[in-house]
């Protein structure tokens, strides 16, 4: 992989909230084009370890570089989908306003005709085109879920940074999304408790579990290289291979 | 009927202008959940109106500047922990007060008029009260053309808006620093204690009914119109308080909308 271009480098990474460590000293580099799913337990550590890339957490310890650029000055070119958004409940945005958001930047104002056709293609490429005009107090979470993913895609970003993108969509909704995502060319780092997003086209996983740090693998899907002895979940997904 | 508007031409106006800064402002700080920092502002300003006696400054001068000040200090307490700055933005409302009290009391002489300070009396207004108000309006009207995506972002999803590379801290201090102008703005007409309840009532109605930000403000800038003129003619009519049978109308608006609404 040597000569490949970096997306996103961690050296001796450590993340404290207050004094509890969640991250520990986490060296990582994903290459441009990866597709990386991150897998662990509930309060692992991955949506902090998400917000650590984009700049939206500062490291307590060690250095992020995204694009060979500090996170914050670069964050633009991600599409990112937050785990949850905690809105007021009758706020008067429209579906498309949401993911109009996407297209929003320093310094711009206004939204063109082309940013709204991108957002209205976005909301067709996860299945919810339909909705554009619906309040976004009215939608299932499933619905919501989608607009979210819709929102990081009209970015048209370099690179997408997913946390559960699937959590709440329906089966259907999950195989078209992974169909999606196993299709794009840019790197994608996508959180997922879901084991069939493992089956698509993902090029190594990791599981971030507090101070059992990261543990890679590589094409796992095609060589179960064993690294993964001791997870549980990927011995399973193992099992289902074989 | 026609004496009523002769008699009331200036505080018509008045309350015009302050529909709009209700409905801009008010709609603001609703989406993106500023109501207690506003209402810190709106009461810890007390302590400019004191400053102002003590120093023998111009009351409505001193007042801004004390007000913008608390803006400031509240902007950089809240940007980093939104969430857990409770204590710290209930403290800064206190000491504010406080400090109002006591350089009231240090300043030689009794004011009858502080109480104005405190409820505000729409009927009262002189000319360079309008202008202010009108001064803010434009100020609310020129944030909200160009900033009104910067703004709803933040609301929505602070996270995200920051990704894209929004200048959020600005964004938010530009936020606080509206309320605390519009805070001010609104003093003299309906004082500082009952200025919150008047800038959230009228927005809170109209954001349940809009589908479109544009669409909320102007509703919630008909809206507090409406409350502000039938209070106007009921305290003119039953010779009641001004600012209280507004405050009243727009609570009983509430009432009747909330109760309508199940
Ligand atoms: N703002 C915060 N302050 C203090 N602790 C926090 C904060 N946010 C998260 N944590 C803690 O950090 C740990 C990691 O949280 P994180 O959200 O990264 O977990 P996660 O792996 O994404 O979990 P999940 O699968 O539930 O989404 C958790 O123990 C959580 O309680
Ligand atoms: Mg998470």
């Amino acid at each position: 992989m040597g000569s490949r271009t970096i997306a996103v480098e961690l050296k001796g990474v450590t993340f404290l909230y207050g004094r509890e460590p969640i991250l520990q000293d986490i060296d990582l580099t994903i290459y441009e084009g990866e597709y990386i799913v991150v897998i662990g337990p509930n309060g692992g550590g991955k949506s902090t370890f998400l917000k650590l890339l984009l700049g939206l957490l500062e490291p307590t310890e060690g250095k992020i570089s995204l694009f060979g650029r500090p996170p914050r000055e670069v964050s633009h070119l991600v599409g990112y989908m937050p785990q949850n958004v905690h809105q007021n409940s009758d706020m008067p945005l429209r579906v498309l306003d949401i993911v109009l958001q996407g297209r929003l930047q320093r310094g711009k104002y206004r939204f063109t005709r082309e940013d709204e056709r991108v957002a209205r293609e976005s909301l067709e490429m996860v299945g919810v085109g339909g909705l554009a005009e619906r309040k976004i107090s009215t939608l299932s979470g499933g619905e919501r879920q989608r607009t979210l993913l819709a929102r990081a895609l009209a970015t048209q970003p370099r690179m997408v940074v997913l946390d559960e993108p699937t959590a709440a969509v329906d089966m259907e909704g999950q195989r078209q999304i992974y169909r999606l995502l196993h299709s794009l060319q840019m790197t994608r780092i996508v959180v997922s408790h879901d084991i069939n997003i493992l089956l698509e086209g993902v090029d190594r996983i990791l599981y971030i579990n507090r101070e059992l740090v990261v543990h890679e693998s590589i094409d796992l899907d095609l060589h179960p290289s064993g690294h993964f002895c001791e997870i549980d979940l990927l011995q399973e997904l193992r099992c289902k291979h074989e | 009927m026609s004496e009523f508007f002769t008699l009331f031409a200036p505080s018509l106006i008045a309350a015009l202008l302050l529909s709009l800064l209700i409905a801009i402002a008010g709609s603001l700080m609703l989406l993106g959940r500023y109501s207690y920092i506003a209402a810190a502002i709106a009461h810890g300003s007390y302590g400019g109106v004191g400053l102002a006696l003590l120093l023998g400054l111009p009351i409505l001068l001193g007042t801004t500047l004390f007000a913008l000040l608390l803006a400031l200090l509240l902007a950089y307490i809240t940007y980093r922990s939104p969430q857990r700055s409770d204590l710290l933005i209930g403290t800064i409302w206190a000491v504010g007060m406080s400090l109002g009290i006591l350089f009231i009391d240090l300043t030689p002489g009794y004011r009858s008029d502080l109480l104005g300070y405190l409820f505000g009396n729409i009927l009262l207004l002189e000319s360079g009260d309008l202008l202010f108000l009108a001064v803010v309006d434009l100020l609310l009207i020129a944030a909200l053309l160009l900033y009104r995506h910067h703004f709803l972002a933040l609301a929505y999803d602070r996270d995200f808006a920051q990704v894209r590379g929004i200048r959020v801290g600005r964004i938010h201090t530009l936020t606080i620093l509206l309320l605390a102008l519009s805070v001010v703005a609104s003093i003299r007409a309906v004082g500082l204690i009952l200025v919150i309840a008047l800038l959230s009532i009228p927005p809170f109605i109209a954001e349940r009914l809009s589908r479109n930000f544009l669409e909320m403000v102007f509703l919630a800038a008909l809206l507090a119109l409406l409350f502000t003129g039938t209070g106007l003619f009921l305290s003119y009519w039953f010779d009641l308080p001004a600012t209280a049978t507004i405050i009243l109308t727009a609570a009983v608006g509430f009432m009747l909308f909330t109760i309508g609404r199940r």
